[in-house]
């Protein structure tokens, strides 16, 4: 279902280049659960971004179903992000300001959908991940793994075909990382959703489907 | 370690022009503000050399009058004026009364001198220390020589310490001086102590012309009541001339008025700039130490102290102002040393100081707090990132 | 969704109190000083206290006289007779009435002395006018045909000369007469320029100058219309009633350019010098370019601190946009929180601004003059601060939404 042709990502500042991902060519199919490992620099990250349409490749073409949404423009594409992608971050990212159900209500209020359904997602959402009872808690008042989970829930809560997830797992400890890895493989099971994510811990990309491997910007398996 | 200072803003002269030009224009202003303060107030605290307390002005707008009539008319005012006992001592005098706002000036010997033509009660009346010398009269008219009195500063702009009295001068050596007054600030309140000649005009004499005012000097106490009443007698004595009674505290109020409301504007509109140059600065700053928030966190990892982060940021605000404070001074030291509007240089250089006491402090309070903010970083946050 | 922008938007404020504070100070300011300029603005060219019908006046203030033969001129008011033989000839208006400018005069009354501005005025002065008397009524058609000695004050002179408001019936003394008070009226401030006076004596008794066959003298003219879309009309048929004027001494002057105007116009007119054209779209392009001057000023420096305010939120603009809000969705938002703060600083500098005007009012610094807050000065400091949040908030706010989503996620 994503399609990366050719892809080619080169980082410029004044003086110096880097070439953070080279010829990259990758088919994830639908349904699948892959992970993209790889040494410090060698571009996972990045990948993960083109993927997800938040950054541009150099050269290539990203590829979602027969279209390109690279070539839309900013509205069209921000509303493709809305409904096809769901990210989570390394660092939770989410908003100190809002409590739970605010921050996983937030993908939805950028398409138009109705209070009273929007509630119903969140609170569907916020139960797949075990959270129902914290809806009204700020992120101050919740632990790491919990906060993740949060992030997970505003992933999921606009049911979009792909989720990416850059090193989920990264800031929690191993006991907490594994419950993660689970909601994970749950939702790739049970939901069908596509997922690609990026991890450092073999241990958990076993668990996956494929393993996509990355060195110096090139794949290598 | 200052030099790099210098360099750095240079650099970002672009991004800090804004600012910059509003510094120097806030500068330009304050000086403008506190050269008019200390002139103005400097001039204030002098005393004005006579009293105008419980003193009336009455001026008189006789129009096309036969000549020899009017100097009746006014013989005869002078005569029921004097005859009133709440009246004790008039004069009469030309335009440059206290608080006019008519100025003259006539220039004799190489030296400006503003001019007050009066009789020989002007200086009773305004109660005007005669300290050499005496009162000219009309008996002092003889052959050519013409007499005069001086203002203290007179009579050293020509005679430079010299016995003044009985001395002749004046481009047709036709003027000789009677006495001297110590000084006669008549303009305003704020108004300078300038070179003086008194001339004797009486209305006995030929020609009345512009000698339409009367000094009046009341008993204590004397009320609006008796001034409706003299209206009215006064009225009745020359009907169809235009008659206006003034209290010279009021006049003294509104010329005054003058002086302060051009102040007051210029404090307004440096209220505005520098509201701006506050709000600026604040902004600056601020956008400065986010930018930089990384760099802030590793010089705190490397051992630097609260204090010196703190510091450092001061320090770049201080020498952002002093690059447009040498252009503004550049711009302002002409004053002193060309000594515009003849002019103390000391008001001027002490402008100068007062204005950069006042920026200087008024900038560094305001990179107090965001400076501070900056100490605040906490190291970790520059290794959280990447 | 406003739920969320709402929230955020209160929590951002919260979040660097001392920089929402100086932020709001300079707003505030700024928009104070805009709200004070507008009361003056509007307390001129409004419509309320003795012209709260402004739609329906036009004024006369003179006009330029010509004389074509050695080409001088003489601008400015004219004398009764001229507006006698134009104002009064034409038949659309409801009313016309022919007031001096006016004049100082003195009064003394016991201990004090009075300075008062004196004008002297037709019957019709009154109808055309809507004053609020406090006490008593205007002079009557009567009053002005017999040339009785009566005056109408304001509350101010009245309380100077008689310590109290209740002196109808009484007398006071002008230029040496004695004048009965008929009325007493609220007062009326100095650039109200038309109404404005504070002792109104009926013209036939400033001696008989007024039945002069001559074109200078210190009169106006107002108009009063049936209907304001009449304006136009009333405005044709004045300058047709000029050709008919006959000049007493052709030698002097033998041509005059007048108009009836709104108030405005006669404003714009006299202080841009225009003879035939009022000059109005000048005049109002230079307050426009004054008040944008005025207001980027502080908007410019606003800038950084509204850039700051949203770099500190870099993550925040990441997460919005990885999940879907697009650029223009983000600079909206970014915007309306900046006209909310704008819309706070707004209502404390109404607040600061009504405090201004009390002082200068209280004060009495502008001799005659005050000012007072009608309704328009609320929509004119609605309007402000709209634009301020505009033009202080659109660059920040494109700029950062504009901002690459990976880096905003980095910060």
């Amino acid at each position: 279902m994503i399609e990366l042709v050719d892809i080619e990502k080169v980082f410029q500042t004044k003086t110096i280049e880097t070439v953070a991902l080279k010829e990259i060519r990758l088919n994830v199919k639908k349904g699948e659960f892959a992970s993209v490992m790889g040494p410090s620099g060698s571009g996972k990250s990045t990948l993960l971004n083109i993927m997800g349409l938040l950054d541009n490749p150099t050269r290539g073409d990203v590829v979602y179903d027969g279209t390109s949404p690279a070539k839309m423009g900013d509205e069209k594409l921000s509303q493709f992000r809305n409904q096809k992608v769901g990210f989570i971050f390394q660092s939770f990212h989410l908003i100190n300001d809002l409590t739970a159900f605010d921050n996983v209500e937030l993908p939805l209020l950028y398409r138009k959908t109705k209070s009273s359904e929007r509630k119903k997602l969140v609170r569907e959402a916020l139960e797949k991940v075990g959270l129902a009872n914290r809806m009204d808690h700020y992120p101050s008042q919740l632990s790491g793994g919990q906060k993740q989970r949060v992030a997970i829930a505003r992933a999921i809560v606009g049911s979009p075909e792909v989720i990416l997830a850059d090193e989920p797992t990264g800031n929690l400890d191993s006991g907490i990382g594994e419950e993660i890895m689970n909601i994970l493989i749950r939702l790739n099971t049970q939901e069908k959703t596509t997922i690609v994510m990026v991890t450092h811990d073999e241990s958990l990309a076993l668990k996956t489907h494929r393993i996509i491997r990355l060195f110096d910007g090139h794949q290598v398996s | 370690m200052n030099r790099h200072f210098f360099k750095l803003i240079w650099k970002k002269r672009g991004k800090n022009s804004l600012l910059i030009l509003e510094i120097l224009i806030s500068f330009l202003v304050l000086f403008a503000i506190f050269s008019m303060i200390i002139y103005n107030y400097g001039n204030y605290f002098q005393g004005l050399g006579y009293d105008h307390t419980d003193t009336w002005l009455i001026t008189l707008n006789w129009r096309n009058s036969d000549a020899d009539i009017t100097k009746e008319k006014l013989k005869h005012i002078e005569q029921h004026l004097l005859s009133q006992k709440q009246v004790e001592q008039i004069s009469f005098c030309k335009a440059t009364y206290p608080f006019s706002f008519s100025t003259i000036t006539t220039e004799e010997s190489n030296v400006t001198f503003d001019y007050v033509g009066c009789d020989e009660r002007y200086f009773e009346v305004l109660r005007m220390p005669i300290t050499e010398g005496q009162a000219f009269t009309l008996n002092d008219r003889m052959s050519h020589l013409r007499p005069v009195m001086l203002s203290r500063k007179a009579a050293l702009a020509l005679f430079h310490g010299e016995n003044p009295v009985g001395r002749i001068f004046g481009d047709d050596s036709n003027l000789v001086i009677k006495g001297i007054v110590e000084k006669y600030r008549y303009s305003s309140s704020f108004s300078e102590d300038l070179p003086v000649m008194f001339r004797l005009f009486d209305i006995r004499d030929s020609t009345v012309q512009g000698l339409n005012n009367i000094v009046v000097r009341m008993k204590p106490g004397t009320t609006r009541a008796f001034e409706a009443k003299l209206m009215d007698d006064l009225n009745q004595i020359v009907p169809g001339w235009d008659v206006e009674i003034q209290w010279f505290s009021d006049l003294k109020k509104t010329k005054n008025s003058m002086s302060i409301g051009f102040i007051w504007i210029l404090v307004i509109v440096a209220g505005f700039l520098i509201l701006n140059v506050i709000l600026g600065l604040f902004g600056l700053l601020w956008y400065n130490i986010n930018l930089r928030k990384a760099e802030i966190g590793l010089r705190r990892a490397l051992g630097a102290s609260k204090k010196l982060i703190t510091q450092h940021f001061i320090k770049e605000t201080l020498v952002l102002t002093t690059f447009a404070v040498i252009v503004g001074l550049l711009f302002a030291i002409q004053f002193p040393i060309m000594g515009v509007f003849s002019i103390n240089p000391v008001i001027y250089l002490g402008a100068i100081g007062c204005s950069l006491l006042f920026l200087y402090g008024l900038i560094f309070l305001c990179a107090l707090a965001p400076s501070r903010q900056a100490s605040e970083v906490e190291p970790a946050v520059a290794l959280y990132e990447e | 969704m406003i739920k969320n922008y709402l929230i955020t938007f209160w929590k951002v404020l919260q979040r660097n109190k001392f920089f929402t504070f100086v932020s709001l100070f300079g707003i505030s300011i700024t928009l104070m000083v805009l709200i004070v300029l507008s009361a003056v603005y509007d307390s001129t060219f409004g419509s309320h206290g003795p012209e709260k019908n402004k739609e329906n006046l036009l004024y006369v203030f003179g006009g330029t006289f010509r004389n074509d033969k050695n080409n001088s001129r003489m601008r400015g008011s004219a004398s009764y007779y001229f507006y006698d033989q134009t104002l009064r000839k034409m038949k659309l208006p409801e009313r016309v009435s022919i007031l001096s400018l006016p004049s100082s005069v003195t009064c003394y009354s016991g201990d004090h002395k009075i300075t008062a501005m004196r004008k002297y005025t037709d019957a019709d002065f009154w109808e055309v006018f809507s004053f609020d008397f406090i006490k008593g009524k205007p002079y009557s058609f009567q009053d002005v045909d017999l040339a009785n000695k009566v005056v109408v004050v304001d509350r101010t002179t009245a309380l100077q000369y008689f310590g109290t408001t209740e002196c109808l019936g009484k007398t006071m003394k002008i230029d040496g007469f004695d004048f009965t008070v008929r009325g007493v009226i609220k007062e009326t401030s100095i650039n109200q320029t038309f109404p404005f006076a504070n002792i109104y004596q009926p013209f036939t008794t400033a001696g008989t100058d007024y039945l002069e066959k001559r074109i200078n003298g210190s009169f106006v003219g107002v108009i009063q219309v049936k209907d304001r879309a009449n304006r136009d009309d009333v405005k044709a048929e004045y300058h047709k009633t000029l050709q008919t004027f006959q000049f007493p001494n052709p030698d002097e002057w033998s041509n005059v350019a007048s108009f009836a105007d709104s108030y405005l116009e006669v404003f714009t007119r006299n202080l841009l010098r225009g003879e035939e054209n009022t000059h109005i779209g000048l005049f109002i392009l230079i307050i426009v370019v004054l008040i944008l001057l005025f207001m980027s000023f502080p908007a410019l420096n606003l800038v950084n601190i509204n850039i700051t305010r949203i770099l500190e939120r870099a993550s925040e603009i990441g997460i919005r946009r990885s999940y879907g809000a697009s650029v223009k969705t983000l600079l909206m938002q970014f915007l309306i929180e900046n006209i909310l703060i704008t819309l706070l600083g707004g209502i404390i500098g109404f607040l600061l601004a009504l405090i201004v005007i009390y002082l200068i009012n209280a004060s009495g610094i502008f001799p005659f003059f005050f000012l007072t807050v009608n309704f328009p000065v609320i929509v004119y400091a609605l309007f402000f601060s709209l634009l301020f949040g505009i033009l202080s908030g659109v660059y920040p706010a494109y700029r950062m939404a504009r901002m690459n989503i990976v880096d905003a996620l980095k910060s």
